[in-house]
């Protein structure tokens, strides 16, 4: 049986561990709320955006732009987003798999790319074969706009210079607190649905085609934002998961220990008497 | 009264509806020169560039906002704003902008690749138009 210094020890370890994971969890608790108001903040944007877009489409009858040109995928960018940090259970490390296995699957004669947004997917594949062509790290901590709209102009130059013929998002959707859904969604080539009646008497300045022009990078930016905010999400809620679940296991094993404790102290006084008695019977 | 007044509302990304009010005028900066929106605006749908939106509030009050990159349309006498930034003047972060005026300036000094300096050049155009704006 260990002895009780030990015990007492090992006791006062797993608490502050405790403490940690605790306060780690309150954290992520914190931000996760912060980061589905954000998420709420966004909507009326995206979705007037959205109805915007299918009404110029719609004026615009002939949908030619860049972004929307379907060519043979010779390149396939996978753009991998996942945490800057760990300790939140399985987020990254199941989104690194799926990735690994959506470039397994890649069809041979193309080319999987990777652009990595946040560190933990960075780290792991810059040191494998998929070439990287961009990553962007360190990023959630200060979470802005212009990271989504860095992210989409360099996509779209990717794009129209034809250096890659696809993007691929590969994320986690914040579902809610306890549940993340992976998603790999198709960004480019962008589908529009030409949407809402098209108003005959509006006017279009300059033109339908060109206002898609304006409208399409939007669109691509705000798709983006609500990726990342999604993935922020859903880390916070992970993180928490994960937190919540250490907490309560140093809480079991807390208990073990004090157990074990309590009957190591035990017997240690059970001896000690037996010792007494058995001194002072050799006395008498 | 009401007759010469129209909704107006501004969206955007990160704020969602950042400022709803009834205006008597509005003025935005179109991509070709900035322009006027009054009540009884026929349908329209436009871009709009870096700039200045200035409204004319029902009750005669003025507001200017500093708009980076965006959208108007007007359905039905409605005026709706997109933009992906929009800020009231006397809201505007000046230090920000300053540094980001610096960091675009530096990075046009550098002088990488075309693309960053298209993007560093509307960096600074919006710094720009920010810290004018806010000195008002």
């Amino acid at each position: 049986m260990p002895n009780l210094k030990q015990i007492k020890r090992r006791i006062g370890s797993v608490k502050s561990t405790q403490q940690i994971t605790k306060a780690m969890k309150m954290v992520a608790a914190a931000k996760m709320r912060k980061a589905t108001e954000a998420i709420e903040r966004a909507r009326p944007y995206a979705e007037r955006l959205g109805e915007v877009l299918g009404r110029a489409a719609a004026g615009a009858g002939d949908l030619d732009h860049p972004l929307l040109e379907q060519r043979e995928v010779k390149k396939v960018l996978f753009v991998l987003v996942t945490a800057d940090r760990g300790l939140c259970g399985g987020f990254n490390s199941n989104l690194i798999r799926r990735t690994q296995q959506l470039i397994r699957e890649t069809p041979a004669g193309v080319e999987p790319l990777l652009y990595c947004v946040g560190r933990k997917g960075y780290d792991f594949f810059k040191r494998r074969d998929t070439p990287i062509v961009e990553h962007l790290t360190g990023l959630f901590n200060d979470l802005d706009f212009s990271h989504a709209t860095s992210i989409g102009a360099r996509l779209r130059e990717l794009y129209t210079a034809g250096e890659v013929d696809r993007v691929v998002l590969v994320f986690n959707e914040f579902k809610s607190a306890v549940q993340q859904v992976m998603h790999e969604d198709e960004l480019l080539p962008f589908s529009v649905e030409q949407g809402g009646e098209a108003h005959g008497e509006t006017i279009f300045e300059p033109d339908a085609e060109s206002l898609l022009g304006t409208l399409l990078p939007m669109t691509v930016n705000r798709v983006l934002w609500r990726v990342l905010l999604d993935s922020y999400a859903a880390e916070q809620g992970a993180r928490m998961t994960a937190m919540e679940s250490a907490t309560d296991n140093a809480g079991e094993m807390l208990g073990q220990l004090t157990l074990q404790y309590n009957r190591s102290r035990q017997a240690a006084i059970t001896q000690e008497i037996a010792e007494i008695v058995g001194g002072a019977a050799a006395i008498s | 009264m009401s007759d010469n007044t129209f909704a107006l509302e501004i969206v955007t990304p990160t704020g969602g509806v950042v400022y709803e009010r009834r205006a008597s005028h509005l003025s935005v900066p179109g991509e070709d020169g900035s322009f006027g929106i009054l009540a009884h605006h026929a349908d329209l749908m436009a871009a709009l560039g870096i700039g200045r939106v200035h409204v004319d509030e029902e009750g005669g009050q003025a507001t200017e906002l500093a708009l980076a990159q965006g959208f108007i349309q007007v359905e039905e006498g409605r005026v709706r704003i997109l933009a992906e930034a929009a800020e009231l003047v006397d809201r505007i972060d000046v230090e920000r902008a300053r540094d980001a005026e610096k960091r675009a300036r530096e990075r046009l000094e550098k002088h990488e690749s075309d693309t960053d300096m298209a993007r560093a050049e509307l960096a600074l155009k919006r710094a720009i138009n920010r810290i004018a704006l806010a000195k008002v």
